[in-house]
């Protein structure tokens, strides 16, 4: 879900590579010249930037810049791979620090120096993938680009990127399960008992402190007040929150480069946040999940939901959508659409979203991370 | 009327004068330090997903669109711009709003360089984009009584996460740890957000993201504490030494508050910014590191910080053009690789005054030492 970016990645920039090791990313670099060498492709750019696009390079690497600067690694032939990195030379120990690949550059033009690399190599003519180049890199740049590669065939390779981030590995579901148990501790520290200060931005300061000492890279929290006229979800501002009010969260953690989400709502009992008692919503939620298996398409899973919010006359509000894949993003593939036929498989990590209005409340939110596996859904954010 | 209102009043005016058909002030999402926020600047409000923009007609309307579309009535009641769109397909929507307010021939563009190809594409076949930060530049050179009284309260944030630094900077602790505190600190007492780099060790090589590090005795902790409120961004650099510090840390350290002071002297209205960076880099060359002071060791010697305007530039050398001018909030940092210590950090944010300029932070300028 769309979520305000940060300036910097505030959290714990840290790679523990008991939890994701140099052979996983070197596996996904041999899968990944499988797909180049069936598709005609003889060089590969894999181009992020900012604290939301960071996946393609990421994903090879495990390198991310933690601001708004870009980063792009290349796999050329005879297995060479670099990473260049937008920053001063000073960074090259924290970066190579972050990185199993050893020819690490530091660039104040990635394009350039991606020019200058590929004419070293006398690649200035070949085959060239670009995945997230064209999307991502400032139109500047990409003009440099252009011109610099006329002579090279272009392919665009987003979506054999977006598809192959789509699986996750075992490794891969490690760490969003740790990324989801960062929330899951956050949300059980919100009913606490307050010390009766209770406000929106102490509120959410509060949150993101515990979910920052446990280890989170980054985390995103939004608020809804559903009682309030044309409420939606939102930074925090100045409000109280008083007794009798209900309120949403919806957090987001990444945790060594790997994201969840969850969605609660609670309800304020004195000086307290209470999860909101929601049978109905909560018991059709439940038993959707369990009709998430792999070989269903996206669109008849929907239609199973939509047709199971009418049956218990629940109102479902359409603004905030159902979900989308999530790891290295907060926005993967598949994206829960109804004119999505892509179907389900075993290796998918969901986020699962659901709103309906209520009466009492206002509305009731509910969103987990799940993973798909052995043809059925497991709940990582319990 | 708001100031928003007012700031768009007078854009609009800009504007025209210049033979727009129309003026489109975008964001691609976040707030950074580096460079101006032109949409917040504008809008009085930070916007929320990764497309928003206001778009002023030549005869004065405005109409504001954000993705997601469900940031509509927040956006609308932030702005006070009554016409407001949500979307969730924003390059043929924003095409949509041009063609209604009937933007065909040339049109403004603040934020250009924050589009993407295919949205500058798509706006370019509906009129001759014309880059038009200049417009920015004009209004946000002055600051008004708001933005002032938003430069010193983030100030005295930034002195609030300076005492969370020195509470929890202690042997034992990790840094994403103490950077936790920090910035919740900061956060409870008003910030919206902050940019906090931090070192740790014998000899730090640079500022960085917390690292799963643990605090030792005898660690020089570094820090760079930016809290940011309304999109303003006030920055404070301090040095911790974690046990008593060695005789060459002493001096280093009191040799970099020299230039701090000595540069902070020159920070005055009509003055070459260029000038506060030879005066911070001639002390540092008598003590004998001039070949430190310039790349690769370091570059920039401080920065403009604003929502609308950088000036006098994101990054301060000796090769800078511009003059420091009144109201310009700028961060004089002599931060510092040095042999032997590594990075230190030294620097204070100043607003610039008629006469000089007023040291922002209450913080005492000092290498702290906690036993």
């Amino acid at each position: 879900m769309e979520t305000p970016q940060p300036p910097l990645k505030r959290g714990r920039d840290h790679w523990d590579q008991a939890n994701m090791p140099g052979t996983e990313f070197q596996d996904r670099v041999r899968r990944m010249r499988q797909e180049m060498k069936q598709n005609g492709i003889e060089v590969l750019l894999l181009y992020g930037r900012n604290t939301n696009e960071y996946a393609n390079p990421c994903y090879v690497s495990n390198y991310i810049t933690g601001t708004q600067r870009p980063a792009m690694v290349i796999l050329s032939p005879n297995d060479e791979i670099a990473l260049i990195f937008d920053g001063f030379p000073r960074g090259l120990p924290t970066a190579k620090s972050r990185t199993w690949i050893e020819n690490v550059i530091a660039s104040s033009d990635i394009s350039k120096t991606c020019v200058e690399f590929l004419t070293g190599k006398n690649l200035i003519n070949s085959s060239i993938g670009y995945a997230g180049v064209n999307r991502l890199m400032p139109r500047g740049q990409l003009k440099f680009m252009k011109e610099s590669l006329a002579g090279a065939k272009v392919i665009d390779c987003d979506k054999m990127l977006a598809e192959m981030r789509m699986i996750k590995s075992s490794m891969e579901k490690g760490q969003i399960q740790r990324a989801s148990s960062i929330i899951m501790k956050a949300f059980q520290a919100v009913t606490a008992k307050s010390d009766g200060n209770l406000n929106e931005r102490l509120l959410i300061a509060k949150v993101e402190r515990i979910a920052y000492k446990d280890g989170a890279e980054d985390v995103r929290l939004l608020l809804g007040r559903p009682k309030d006229k044309d409420w939606s979800l939102r930074l925090p501002e100045d409000g109280q929150i008083s007794d009798g009010d209900s309120l949403i969260l919806y957090m987001a953690v990444e945790s060594e480069r790997y994201w969840a989400e969850a969605v609660r709502t609670f309800v304020v009992a004195g000086d307290s946040l209470v999860p909101a008692k929601a049978e109905i919503i909560d018991k059709v939620y439940t038993g959707i999940i369990s009709q998430i298996k792999p070989g269903k398409s996206v669109s008849q899973f929907i239609k199973e939901l939509m047709d199971a919010l009418k049956q218990n006359q629940l109102d479902y509000i359409a603004d905030y959508g159902l979900g989308q894949g999530v790891g290295l993003s907060l926005n993967e593939l598949p994206a829960l659409t109804n004119d999505n036929q892509a179907q389900f498989k075993d290796g998918m990590c969901l986020a699962l979203r659901l709103i309906v209005k209520d009466k009492a409340m206002g509305a009731v939110m509910l969103g987990n991370t799940m993973y798909l596996s052995k043809g059925s859904a497991e709940v990582l954010t319990r | 009327m708001t100031e928003s209102s007012i700031k768009l009043d007078k854009a609009s005016k800009l504007a025209n004068q210049k033979g727009y058909d129309g003026l489109i002030i975008y964001s691609d999402g976040p707030c950074v330090m580096a460079t101006p926020s032109y949409f917040y600047y504008f809008a009085g409000t930070r916007p929320l997903g990764s497309n928003s923009a206001i778009i002023l007609s030549k005869s004065g309307d405005r109409v504001l669109l954000v993705e997601p579309a469900w940031d509509l009535h927040r956006a609308c009641k932030k702005s006070g711009i009554s016409n407001t769109r949500g979307t969730n397909a924003f390059a043929p929507d924003l095409v949509r709003v041009m063609q209604d307010l009937k933007i065909t021939g040339s049109v403004g563009v603040i934020g250009t360089r924050l589009m993407s190809n295919d949205l500058f594409s798509a706006i370019s076949k509906q009129a001759k984009v014309e880059p038009a930060e200049s417009i920015t530049e004009e209004i946000a050179r002055e600051k008004t009584k708001a933005e002032l009284d938003n430069i010193r309260a983030t100030a005295k944030i930034a002195d609030i996460g300076f005492k969370a630094f020195l509470a929890h900077t202690k042997i034992g602790v990790r840094e994403y740890e103490l950077v936790a505190e920090i910035g919740y600190a900061m956060q409870a007492a008003g910030s919206e957000d902050c940019f906090n780099l931090v070192g740790s060790g014998k000899e730090s090589a640079e500022l960085h993201a917390p690292t799963n590090r643990k605090m030792e005795e005898g660690d020089i902790v570094i820090i760079e504490i930016t809290p940011v409120c309304d999109g303003q961004f006030i920055q404070l650099c301090r040095t911790i030494s974690l046990g008593k510090p060695s005789p060459d840390l002493s001096t280093k350290y009191e040799m970099l508050m020299v230039a701090l002071k000595r540069s902070m002297e020159i920070v005055k209205p009509g003055v070459a910014a260029s000038e506060m960076s030879r005066a911070m880099n001639q002390i540092i060359s008598a003590a004998g590191y001039e070949k430190y002071c310039y790349p690769p060791y370091m570059r920039t010697r401080g920065h403009g910080l604003g929502v609308g305007s950088m000036s006098p530039g994101f990054d301060i050398d000796e090769s800078t053009k511009t003059t420091f001018q009144k109201d310009q909030v700028v961060v004089v940092h002599p931060n510092q690789w040095l042999p032997g210590t590594g990075y230190l950090a030294c620097g204070e944010t100043v607003l610039v005054t008629d006469t000089g300029n007023e040291r922002l932070s209450e913080t005492e300028t000092k290498l702290y030492v906690k036993e």
